[in-house]
């Protein structure tokens, strides 16, 4: 009966054991159903891919600028020649360092040279990256060189499954950076003119890489915005450029090229251009 | 319009229960942080930034939805009830941090402005699995923040209670947002069977207990008629000193009270927050709401000065030992002589 008549008034300073034991009771079980949850998420959340991004440290450079199939340095990394393309600060390519190095130049040939450039390094699945953080002061020197080719060769017709990936992103400087859940980031990227990649995946790892260019080895960043960050089955001519795989679309058949797949069930992308 | 509330100093009670949710928020976030550096350390720390505020304002929000209910279940978590608003203030800090830190880390530093990238750079509207999820995350944010800022009483005075009550109605609004939110988004990024079962679980419960409630309470609401005369609501015997009995008369619950060897019936809605004063207790000559201690005159309806609310009162009759109301209320605050027992 006196419990019965226990009452609860909160601007009072304290209260009676009945509401005091069920605050507690409460508590404890909301602590245990926060830990629960915390602790649990850490069991069925997917595993992490193993990339890098070497985030407030700078990394000198020295190679040759290519220019296809992005603005790149072909360098040398761990006694490995390989090409490293370049990327801008933030959701934008590093085409404005491409164009002031080009003014340094006063007209001569980008290829006659040797360049030493400073930015960040990204990294996955051995492939690097290099953010030029500081903008045009990425440029750290230059020197006439002989000339370095490139080795293109020819992989004839391809059909490609796989998805488009902002590589900036994808390769380390976020994790995870593909899927639902990174498709506006990655829409930002390649709208800032970071270029496409056609990421191929075995089971739950990504293996093997496609820049996507028109046919002419232009960008096409603009034409295939709306279909990154799903899984597309990608028809077009199929290229090596030294380390790195080129598939170029026909900008005009984009539509019939670019197949939505979900599940494997193929079905044509409707999509306006 | 005046302003006349009067703030509650941080009693200690308040200060028990805001140190509970400090200690709630610091545990879930040392484990989470402490956890992804052992089990996962390829994972970034935005990503488990973003990861730990997202999971533990969703987390929150259904500790939160299932306070009301519980309490209506069982007085002993009226306690929990009374300062409900300050732990969803906290949920929509860790959502706001959560939605902040993420326009920050997808949308910034880009060509487009980041508020106008969450709604234009995903344009797939017409699609269920490519829907930009991120929307919806937005816009319950957006309520969220609403809510949390028109928490304080200075609102309920400004707004009304009805209006004050309907906006932060909207919390059910916003659940079903972050669901959708939750299920498009995140969900689509793993593949554990596991996760998509908690959150329907987590949805069962919330929705659940608020059913379960709901048909108590209409079952436990018998209209006693809408006659103009007075109508039989319940024996003297069956309505405890200092308490009252709740009775349904013209679509109204009334609640009738008995204290000092009388009784008096006002309407049961109290104008703080809906609060039931039937529930509630005669403290110091005052019906004393059982959800946040509002206090009303039995024999008028009032709160006592300086306070301003008032209920409407009801007529009461009393026939041998029963009670018999009049169905028709007099208007809010109207002085009625209570009836006496034992005349």
């Amino acid at each position: 009966m006196e419990q019965e008549d226990q009452f609860y008034i909160g601007w009072q300073d304290g209260s009676s054991p009945k509401y005091t034991k069920g605050r507690k009771g409460f508590y404890l079980i909301a602590l245990l159903v926060l830990a629960l949850f915390s602790a649990g998420y850490l069991f069925v959340e997917k595993s992490f891919v193993s990339s890098y991004f070497d985030y407030g440290n700078l990394t000198e450079l020295t190679g040759t600028v290519v220019e296809y199939p992005v603005f790149g340095l072909k360098t040398t990394i761990d006694n490995e020649q390989v090409t490293v393309p370049l990327v801008g600060f933030g959701k934008f390519d590093a085409d404005p360092v491409l164009e002031e190095l080009k003014s340094q130049l006063n007209g001569e040939s980008i290829n006659d040279y040797k360049v030493t450039l400073r930015g960040t390094l990204i990294q996955y699945n051995g492939k690097s990256w290099m953010e030029l953080t500081e903008g045009a002061e990425s440029i750290v020197s230059f020197a006439k060189s002989t000339l370095v080719n490139q080795s293109i060769a020819s992989l004839g017709q391809r059909m490609v499954i796989g998805e488009i990936v902002d590589p900036k992103c994808f390769f380390g400087v976020m994790n995870p950076a593909h899927g639902k859940i990174h498709k506006s980031c990655a829409i930002r990227c390649i709208s800032g003119g970071i270029p496409p990649l056609l990421a191929i995946r075995e089971g739950e790892e990504f293996t093997d890489y496609y820049f996507l260019t028109d046919e002419s080895g232009g960008k096409i960043n603009e034409q295939i915005l709306q279909h990154i960050g799903e899984t597309v089955t990608v028809v077009g001519s199929a290229e090596s450029v030294d380390d790195w795989k080129v598939l170029q679309l026909n900008v005009d058949q984009l539509a019939e090229n670019i197949l939505i797949s979900y599940d494997n069930q193929l079905t044509k992308c409707t999509a306006s251009l | 319009m005046s302003v006349s509330y009067t703030s509650i100093l941080w009693n200690k009670q308040k200060k028990t229960y805001d140190i509970g949710i400090i200690i709630g928020v610091l545990s879930f976030t040392l484990i989470f942080f402490i956890g992804h550096t052992v089990l996962h350390p390829d994972a970034t720390f935005e990503t488990i930034f973003i990861r730990n505020f997202g999971l533990l304002a969703f987390v929150m929000l259904h500790i939160i939805l299932i306070i009301g209910p519980l309490a209506r279940l069982n007085t002993k978590y009226l306690i929990i009830l009374y300062n409900r608003r300050h732990f969803g203030v906290s949920m929509f800090i860790m959502a706001a941090i959560h939605g902040i830190f993420s326009i920050l880390n997808f949308h910034s530093l880009s060509n487009t402005n980041p508020i106008k990238s969450v709604f234009l750079s995903n344009l797939k509207y017409d699609s269920i699995i490519q829907f930009p999820f991120q929307t919806l995350g937005f816009l319950a944010l957006i309520i969220l923040a609403l809510m949390a800022t028109t928490s304080h009483d200075f609102w309920l005075k400004n707004l009304g209670p009805k209006i004050w009550k309907g906006l932060h109605m909207m919390v059910y609004l916003a659940y079903a947002l972050i669901i959708a939110h939750v299920v498009l988004g995140a969900l689509q990024n793993e593949t554990s069977p596991i996760l998509y079962g908690v959150v329907f679980m987590g949805f069962l419960l919330v929705a659940g207990l608020h059913i379960y409630t709901g048909m108590k309470e209409i079952r436990a609401d018998k209209p006693l008629g809408n006659d103009i005369d007075f109508v039989f609501a319940c024996k003297v015997a069956d309505i405890k000193e200092n308490r009252a009995k709740m009775v349904m008369v013209s679509g109204e619950r009334v609640a009738i009270f008995k204290y000092e060897g009388k009784l008096s019936a006002v309407n049961n809605f109290c104008r703080h927050q809906g609060g039931p004063l039937g529930e509630g207790k005669i403290v110091d000559g005052c019906i004393t709401c059982p959800w946040h201690g509002y206090q009303y005159r039995p024999e008028d309806g009032q709160s006592p000065p300086p306070f301003t609310e008032k209920v409407e009162t009801y007529q009461l009759k009393l026939e041998n030992e029963e009670v018999w109301i009049n169905p028709q209320p007099f208007p809010e605050g109207t002085h009625v002589e209570p009836v006496k027992i034992n005349q």
